[in-house]
């Protein structure tokens, strides 16, 4: 025994020498997207009437979008194999972001990676963004249901719905995700989620793959903490969401502090079968007494096979933030269908959606987006999609409807 | 954390079926469950770092680039004029050196710099005798690569007057190429003046 292994010592010995040191050379990397679109819509337009319905006297029915990003990304690696680097994602459009996300950037965080997994920190998705599977995440052109209509749709009625399939803290429902009326050409889907609270600052550990598992764990500290602002209310007063229609008191909704956003996402092949499962949830703490804390959680699936991909979610935002015992109906749920040929990709995806409004009675909506798009060159995509959304009040004051079908044109340049 | 966090991930405990399973065959389950998605993992099972993406970035990479993937590079990093060979070899230079470097201890049969071949004699250690040992490197790219270098190990022991052949283990194969690697990187960051 100690002979063969001292006979392997002189090789062995080789594959000893220089291991320590493994660093890499730091990298900067510059990057981004330029993007136009060109939308037309048919349907209500905010009094009630159609869009267009009266030149120069209403809501015009067609605008351009345009919307610019460049990222600056640094990568490096120090002598024990730790990464680490930074990203930062500047909005570049010669107006402010209509998401709400932020003025002069849309995401900054520094990150750390290893075998051990990766933290990022920093002004980010949560863990519940990343993981998550439904049918936005087959959808083409602009994303289909949690795509680019919502810049453009009216939200006539101004009642809060879940018209896009993220959890609160993602949807923006305790900044301005739920309040207001969205304004065709104006650009902030308010009303529609704006995803307002999507990126504020958080701490978020991702563990490594294993066998294509992943789990994420995010916490933020406040939902007003983004950036250079240091919100920490944490008894602040409800926020009110949607407008007054037919003398019926708005929704109210607290914000939220010490919130943990998570999920557990899956990604496996089974000969030329590839699925994805996703879990994921929001927890935080109510700010407002007598509010119900945030407690919110999706489940996801998705299937492919040779080009095609079906994918689905539910989700169900409970009584996340509200007041009283009559509003527990607010969930949403989604599929979608796609298929890529090539350079060519189509998609097909639905949205349905409840939510309690302040009257006891439950809102819905309903939105289904097919998009194309084709890969013209290496980075530059020309993209097509229409969507077919409804708005459907219930209850005294609410009990009317808003429907609208909405075209858009655009491309994409990435760099 | 809430009562609610995570419902979807306590729902087996409230489930009519799996809330009245007996702990060890919930056990047996949950292995046969796990075997079954490392068996469908893409990964095969492989543990690295991930970086999860939002879908919109998903979309946007799949989408290729303008000035080739993950943007243009403005100062430091991986420059890849430099990890082809400008030098006059038919292979990659750092890994060439590196080879050389890493097998010098024991005696060179044959080395070609445009074949990339690194064949050795064979070795036998003062300190054992009665075994040897035989290597073969064959660098298979002009860029610096993780993949650019495959080693062979041959083994023999002396059975009586004649060398047997005995199976030699992948994973001191596998260590040398470690190690020649690790030698081209430091080559290379030496050269960059990093």
């Amino acid at each position: 025994m100690k002979k063969i292994l001292l006979g392997t010592t002189a090789l062995v010995g080789a594959v000893l020498v220089s291991q320590a040191a493994l660093a890499d050379a730091p990298k900067v990397t510059v990057g981004g997207s330029s993007e136009f679109e060109a939308g037309l819509l048919s349907g209500d337009d905010q009094s009630g009437g159609q869009v267009n319905a009266t030149p120069n006297n209403g809501q015009s029915n067609r605008a351009f979008y345009t919307r610019n990003e460049v990222s600056l990304k640094v990568d490096g690696k120090s002598d024990a194999g730790l990464g680490y680097g930074s990203e930062i994602w500047l909005q570049a459009d010669t107006s402010g972001d209509q998401n709400g996300r932020g003025v002069n950037a849309t995401r900054t965080f520094v990150y750390l990676d290893g075998m051990w997994g990766r933290v990022e920190m920093g002004s980010n998705y949560g863990a519940d963004d990343t993981l998550k599977v439904d049918a936005g995440t087959i959808a083409r052109a602009t994303g289909g249901i949690d795509g680019d209509w919502r810049f453009f749709a009216n939200n006539r009625l101004g009642n809060p719905f879940i018209a896009t399939s993220d959890l609160p803290i993602n949807y923006g429902a305790t900044g301005t995700g739920l309040s207001g009326a969205g304004t065709f050409g104006g650009g902030t889907p308010n009303g529609f989620g704006n995803q307002s609270t999507e990126n504020i600052n958080k701490v978020t550990y991702y563990t490594p793959k294993w066998y294509g598992l992943q789990a994420g764990l995010s916490y933020a500290p406040n939902d007003s903490n983004r950036g250079q602002t240091l919100g920490r209310t944490d008894h602040g007063a409800p926020i009110t969401v949607g407008g007054a229609t037919g003398g019926v008191a708005a929704s109210t909704i607290s914000s939220a502090h010490d919130i943990w956003q998570g999920g557990i996402g899956y990604n496996g092949q089974w000969n030329q079968v590839g699925f994805g499962l996703s879990a994921t949830g929001e927890h935080g703490q109510a700010d407002a007494t007598s509010y119900h804390d945030l407690n919110a959680w999706a489940l996801g699936a998705k299937a492919s096979y040779l080009g095609f991909s079906a994918a689905g979610s539910y989700g169900d935002w409970g009584k996340s933030l509200r007041t009283g015992t009559s509003v527990s109906t607010n969930r949403f749920w989604t599929l979608g269908g796609a298929y890529e040929y090539g350079p060519y990709g189509l998609s097909v995806t639905y949205l349905g959606s409840k939510y309690d409004n302040a009257i006891a009675s439950t809102d819905k909506f309903r939105n289904i987006v097919v998009g194309a798009d084709y890969k013209l060159a290496p980075g530059l995509t020309p993209y097509a999609e229409v969507a077919f959304y409804n708005e459907d009040g219930q209850g005294t004051g609410h009990g009317v409807d808003n429907s609208g079908q909405l075209f858009l044109l655009g491309t994409q340049l990435n760099f | 954390m809430g009562r609610y966090f995570g419902t979807a991930l306590s729902f087996c405990s409230i489930h009519p079926i799996i809330g009245t399973m007996h702990p060890t065959r919930l056990l047996v389950l949950s292995s046969c469950l796990l075997a079954l998605l490392a068996a469908c993992s893409e990964n095969s099972g492989v543990s690295e770092p991930g970086k999860p993406q939002d879908i919109k970035d998903v979309r946007r990479e799949s989408r290729g680039s303008l000035v080739g993937d993950g943007g243009f590079g403005v100062m430091g990093g991986a420059v890849k004029d430099d990890e082809t060979a400008k030098s006059p070899i038919g292979v990659n230079g750092f890994l060439w050196r590196a080879t050389l470097d890493t097998l010098s201890f024991m005696p060179i049969n044959q080395a070609d710099p445009f074949g990339g071949t690194v064949l050795t004699d064979w070795y036998e250690d003062p300190k054992a005798p009665g075994e040897r040992y035989k290597v073969n490197a064959i660098i298979l790219d002009k860029t610096l690569r993780a993949d650019g270098i495959r080693v062979s190990v041959f083994k023999q022991k002396l059975d009586g007057t004649a060398w047997r052949d005995l199976p030699v283990d992948d994973h001191l194969a596998r260590k040398l190429e470690d190690s020649i690697l690790t030698r081209a990187r430091h080559l290379r960051i030496a050269q960059l003046g990093h």
